[in-house]
């Protein structure tokens, strides 16, 4: 290799690196200012709400199945009814972290609201809901480590007790701007 | 060489939008909102004043007006966008603190990859030796402030933050006013004296782009909320509610 060829080779991929990673970094924004326009469209924000079933969620969290199946089964085959049972609780989480970031926008939307009892509730919406997206977060990281570990065992009942106070509230100001109009 | 007519129009587009950007914040009443943006609003606005005055008393003036100011614009940039950080996460009193912790981790993170990359990219003997070292030292502190302005936006995408408009546009414009000028310093520390032209174009294109979006987040108004609720089934969350409560009381 001729001397100084490393060299402009070292050179030449540090320049590339450094536009694509700005062309990029564009593309980002653009997409970034795309979906802040979805962001503030009440009718969007809430056809983007997924349905979350809870008595299928129930069910697959009842403690005293777990026990009888960890009783009568072989391990492997415990654990594989376990993992499968992870996936479809994963499945379930990102649902209601999807939810949560859903309900954190339609909360800052109410927080602008002329009206003092909607722009309240609303603030309100925006803890709740932040706070579960942040929980349903830690619970699926847990989860994904229970799929990897099926002895793990994640507790999701504060993320669903937050996720059940951030629905609340939204209710709570769909009835109240209706009332108000 | 002189510059062509459009380049002349480049250059005066900038302190124009930005004179409209800071003049709509005052009478908006967001000067309190983003005193350190409008410093630095109000700092470009001098300084097209001050170089258009040095480029007239010499080269050598105007050399060190322009690199003296731009270390002191990568400063303020960053005070920027310490200030976006503060605002992204105000609204939420419990995670308030996580936005600070998040600005100091990014940044340390992107000073050992700036140094990295300044490292590295060191050429070899240049006739310029002082150029090239500002040009490297502008193209790594670009990069590090994309990449934590990178962290500020990843952060409030995952936690579902929602931006103010008007930190949000002032980020999106730094963001593109970096990206632009971090692409311009690669090129001429790549190209040498033969990147001048293109840096001549890129650094003056990046800086329009970004006050037009400054200038249209600072000067329109966000689109009114409709704050009628489109029919969100109060029987579903009714079941949802009572589902949950037989969950938390056998729990």
């Amino acid at each position: 290799m001729e001397p100084g060829t490393g060299a402009l080779a070292v050179k030449i991929m540090t320049t590339l690196l450094v536009v694509l990673l700005a062309l990029a970094f564009i593309l980002f924004l653009t997409s970034l200012m795309r979906l802040r326009r979805v962001e503030r469209d009440l009718v969007g924000l809430y056809n983007k709400l997924q349905p979350v079933h809870l008595p299928a969620l129930l069910n697959l969290l009842n403690p005293e199945d777990l026990s009888f199946l960890r009783a009568n089964l072989r391990k492997p085959d415990f654990v594989q009814v376990k993992r499968q049972r992870t996936r479809a609780l994963i499945d379930y989480v990102r649902r209601i972290a999807l939810n949560a970031k859903v309900l954190t926008s339609l909360g800052e939307l109410y927080r602008y609201s002329p009206l003092p009892d909607v722009a309240a509730a609303g603030q309100l919406l925006v803890s709740r809901a932040l706070m579960t997206r942040i929980l349903a977060l830690r619970t699926l990281l847990c989860l994904q480590i229970e799929l990897v570990l099926p002895l793990f065992d994640t507790n999701l009942v504060s993320t669903i007790k937050a996720y059940e106070a951030a629905r609340t509230r939204l209710e709570g100001i769909s009835s109240t701007s209706l009332v108000l109009h | 060489m002189r510059p062509t007519l459009l380049q002349e129009l480049l250059w005066i587009s900038g302190p124009v939008l930005q004179s409209v950007v800071a003049i709509a914040i005052i009478h908006r009443r967001l000067l309190k909102v983003v005193p350190i943006f409008w410093s630095y609003t109000f700092f470009h606005v001098a300084l097209a004043v001050v170089s258009y005055a040095a480029a007239r008393v010499s080269y050598r003036t105007y050399f060190y007006v322009y690199w003296g100011a731009e270390i002191v614009d990568m400063v303020l940039t960053l005070l920027v966008i310490q200030e976006l950080f503060r605002h992204a996460f105000a609204p939420y009193g419990a995670i308030r603190s996580l936005g600070q912790v998040l600005f100091r981790s990014a940044a340390l993170m992107m000073i050992v990859f700036s140094i990295l990359l300044a490292t590295i990219g060191k050429g070899k003997v240049s006739p310029r030796p002082l150029v090239d070292s500002l040009i490297s030292l502008e193209r790594s502190v670009h990069v590090f402030e994309i990449g934590v302005l990178f962290v500020l936006f990843l952060a409030c995408r995952i936690l579902g933050i929602v931006w103010q408009r008007l930190p949000f546009g002032i980020a999106v414009g730094i963001g593109l006013t970096l990206s632009g000028e971090a692409i311009a310093a690669a090129l001429l520390a790549f190209l040498g004296t033969a990147g001048n032209q293109l840096y001549i174009w890129l650094e003056p294109m990046s800086c329009a782009l970004a006050t037009g979006v400054w200038a249209y987040y600072a000067i329109s108004i966000d689109r009114e909320a409709q704050f009628s609720s489109p029919g969100l089934s109060s029987t579903l969350l009714a079941e949802w509610n009572q589902a949950l409560e037989h969950l938390l009381s056998r729990s």
